[in-house]
């Protein structure tokens, strides 16, 4: 088979890995206490045919059981092993047999904990070598399709809950703190097209799943958490490839590891491994996360909010504290990168002197004060909007001042989804502001609980903005 | 042409067996990719002196071998040598000192800021290219901005920007130097990383001296792979 062929067929098998019409459990069980059990339970709200694989049981909550995949009479497009870790290469031999085209092997015990575990890695390898079958894994939670219902992971759900299907590919290498990631996701209302738990990347590793979702017409933002890079250069032309039309969120963990360099260069010792990868990706337009937080706040604002294509933010609050703070984070490069902040037009100032009260400010922050009601708001949003000197907008949405009323959510609903200028929205408080933000984020709006956490989140807006631009992508094109 | 200087670098690293490359074989073969560096003189013997009358004084001396890789720390660097007489002494002393080694005659280069530019192979994307404020504070600051090779124009002022001492090339205190010749040395190397990318580990331009006409590199080191 030449290998062109081949590498075809490995593309379309990872579409089984996501999209599959069957799926087979291997090690399925009727004790839900389990993994296995677990596994199986959840597997029962997708769609298409499934098969538990039990060498032991003839049957698992009154379905047959099969004691091996290849006694499955129909085509199985996906094999999910949960068996112990000496197990698994047979188990992959079978499915070799059965022409099974992907496989997620959940079970751990392999190269993450020794040598031992390493070996049994190069016998799967080995066995998966003249194959176009597919393998997540091992050592992984799997993958969550909510448009699918397809869900292999076996954290629980009343502990662990999934996201809403969405725009966002979710493609990590920690299973840990992926379940903490989505079950924030859902909190937040923050959709994903899928999750794909990448392990220990025997096979599929990040490249394969970034090409996959880059083609992915759900798939509107790429946002990843890796600790290794398969293949650097890969990486870095699928994302020269990606990031004209869809933004690519990395967190890359593991920035102190060092590399065989020609130390005694002042260029060996000072472009260290991490230097040389902020270069190289931000060449190709990745946007860069630090940690968790970031690596969500970067994804939802780009798959949700417009790119902001000028550094000049007008800041919109009605608190004077918040607005200072604010303006001082926009300055500092360390957190606003490029952003500053806008001087409003002459026109805009007159404008705003007409509607706001004598004690307002009308420079940048724009401070409506204690006394700001529904229509100052919408006044203002729409001013700021129509200013040729402000690019993005951050608005303070206080709820707790008295002349303001549930509208004013509703308000800047509107101006979030319909300015010209996009804005990113800060509410701080506790429960009843918790209350709102929830609502607005049901809608799509991300909302964000802290100051730093929103300037950061324009910056991104801005980057992204700035790459386009800079590749020669129009704003009316972009975005 | 550069084939030619890249070819000796090859040969010498062969017959020596080291992977330094000293800095008279590094000299020429950047001055063959149509990078900036002071004219120079190689001695290897006392005859040669006699061609260092063209160099315009005061000159630099340095001994120029892999075994001296870091040539200030061992004294093997002798600044603003005023006179072929001086320069002549100067040699004696550096033989007794240094063996047989091959030495370097350089003009000095004036300037109002230092660079470096650099070549690194990186495991994870190739060949990456590093600029930075140069000079001997070098490691202190540690101010500076990588990309992959190839980088384009835009990358490299986009590289500038990032660095806290851009302001030293944007006419900072009244300091003018040619910043579009850097940028265009820059240019210059990530070819290099392009086209010899697969021989080098690293290739280091430090200082790069810039004055108002020119971006000139003063010290080179390349190590092979």
């Amino acid at each position: 088979m030449s290998s062109r062929r081949r590498v075809k067929e490995r593309y379309s098998n990872l579409n089984y890995l996501i999209h599959p019409r069957s799926v087979a459990l291997i090690g399925a069980s009727s004790n839900r206490l389990k993994i296995g059990g677990i596994m199986w339970s959840y597997l029962q709200s997708f769609p298409g045919r499934k098969y538990p694989v039990n060498i032991k049981q003839e049957t698992i909550d009154g379905v047959k059981a099969y004691g091996r995949v290849s006694d499955i009479p129909e085509d199985v497009d996906l094999a999910v092993i949960a068996v112990p870790a000496r197990s698994v290469p047979s188990v992959i031999d079978d499915c070799i047999r059965k022409s099974v085209k992907a496989v997620i092997v959940i079970s751990a015990g392999f190269g993450e904990t020794g040598e031992e575990g390493r070996k049994l890695e190069e016998e799967i390898k080995n066995r998966i070598a003249n194959t176009n079958m597919v393998l997540l894994g091992p050592n992984t939670l799997g993958v969550y399709v909510p448009s699918e219902s397809l869900d292999t992971m076996f954290v629980l759900r009343e502990k662990s809950r999934r996201p809403p299907d969405g725009p966002i590919a979710y493609i990590s290498q920690s299973g840990a703190s992926a379940s903490g990631f989505m079950d924030m996701a859902e909190y937040h209302q923050y959709g994903i097209s899928a999750f794909v738990g990448l392990g220990n990347k025997l096979d599929v590793n990040e490249n394969d799943m970034l090409e996959f979702f880059s083609k992915d017409d759900k798939t509107k933002v790429l946002c990843m958490h890796i600790e290794s890079f398969a293949d650097g250069r890969r990486l870095l032309e699928l994302c020269r490839k990606i990031t004209p039309y869809k933004p690519v969120v990395i967190l890359k963990a593991g920035r102190t590891e060092t590399g065989a360099r020609a130390a005694m260069l002042h260029t060996g010792s000072m472009a260290k491994p991490s230097q040389a990868m902020d270069g190289a990706l931000k060449q190709v337009g990745v946007i860069r996360a630090n940690d968790l937080l970031e690596l969500f706040d970067y994804s939802r604002i780009l798959a949700y909010q417009k790119p902001i294509f000028g550094p000049n933010i007008v800041v919109v609050t009605s608190g004077g504290g918040y607005g200072v703070i604010a303006a001082d984070y926009i300055e500092d490069r360390n957190v606003g990168g490029e952003l500053r902040m806008a001087e409003l037009s002459h026109d805009s100032k007159k404008r705003l002197r007409e509607k706001l009260p004598s004690f307002a400010s009308v420079n940048n922050p724009v401070d409506l004060t204690g006394n700001v009601t529904d229509e100052m708001f919408d006044h203002v949003f729409r001013i700021v909007n129509e200013d040729e000197n402000t690019d993005g907008i951050l608005a303070f949405l206080l709820l707790q001042t008295p002349y303001t009323t549930d509208r004013l959510v509703e308000i800047a609903w509107w101006w979030f989804k319909n300015g010209k200028k996009p804005m990113v929205p800060c509410i701080i408080g506790g429960l009843h502001s918790e209350e709102v933000i929830r609502m607005l984020e049901s809608r799509g709006m991300p909302v964000f609980p802290d100051i730093r956490r929103a300037v950061l989140s324009l910056r991104v807006l801005y980057e992204r903005g700035k790459y386009l631009l800079k590749i020669g992508k129009n704003r009316s094109g972009a975005g | 042409m550069s084939e030619k200087f890249f070819k000796r670098i090859l040969n010498y690293a062969s017959e020596t067996g080291s992977k330094n490359i000293p800095e008279h074989l590094v000299k020429p073969f950047l001055k063959s990719q149509g990078i900036t560096v002071p004219r120079f003189v190689v001695v290897e013997k006392i005859s040669d002196l006699s061609k260092a009358g063209v160099l315009r004084f005061p000159v630099v001396l340095k001994v120029s071998s892999n075994r001296f890789i870091h040539k200030t720390d061992v004294g093997g660097v002798l600044l603003n040598i005023r006179s072929m007489s001086e320069l002549k002494r100067s040699v004696k002393v550096f033989r007794e000192k240094f063996g047989g080694e091959t030495l370097l005659v350089e003009e000095m280069v004036s300037g109002n800021v230092d660079m470096i530019c650099g070549l690194i192979h990186d495991d994870y994307f190739g060949m990456c290219i590093m600029i930075g404020i140069g000079g001997i504070y070098t490691e202190i600051y540690k101010d500076i901005s990588t990309r992959v090779v190839p980088v384009s124009r835009v990358d490299v002022l986009e590289m500038i920007s990032e660095l806290k001492g851009r302001g030293l090339l944007e006419g900072f205190r009244n300091i003018r130097v040619n910043k579009a010749a850097f940028v265009n040395l820059v240019l210059r190397f990530s070819a290099i990383g392009e086209e010899y990318g697969k021989h080098i580990l690293g290739l280091d331009a430090n200082p790069v001296v810039l004055n108002q006409t020119s971006a000139t590199v003063v010290d080179a080191k390349m190590v092979l792979k």
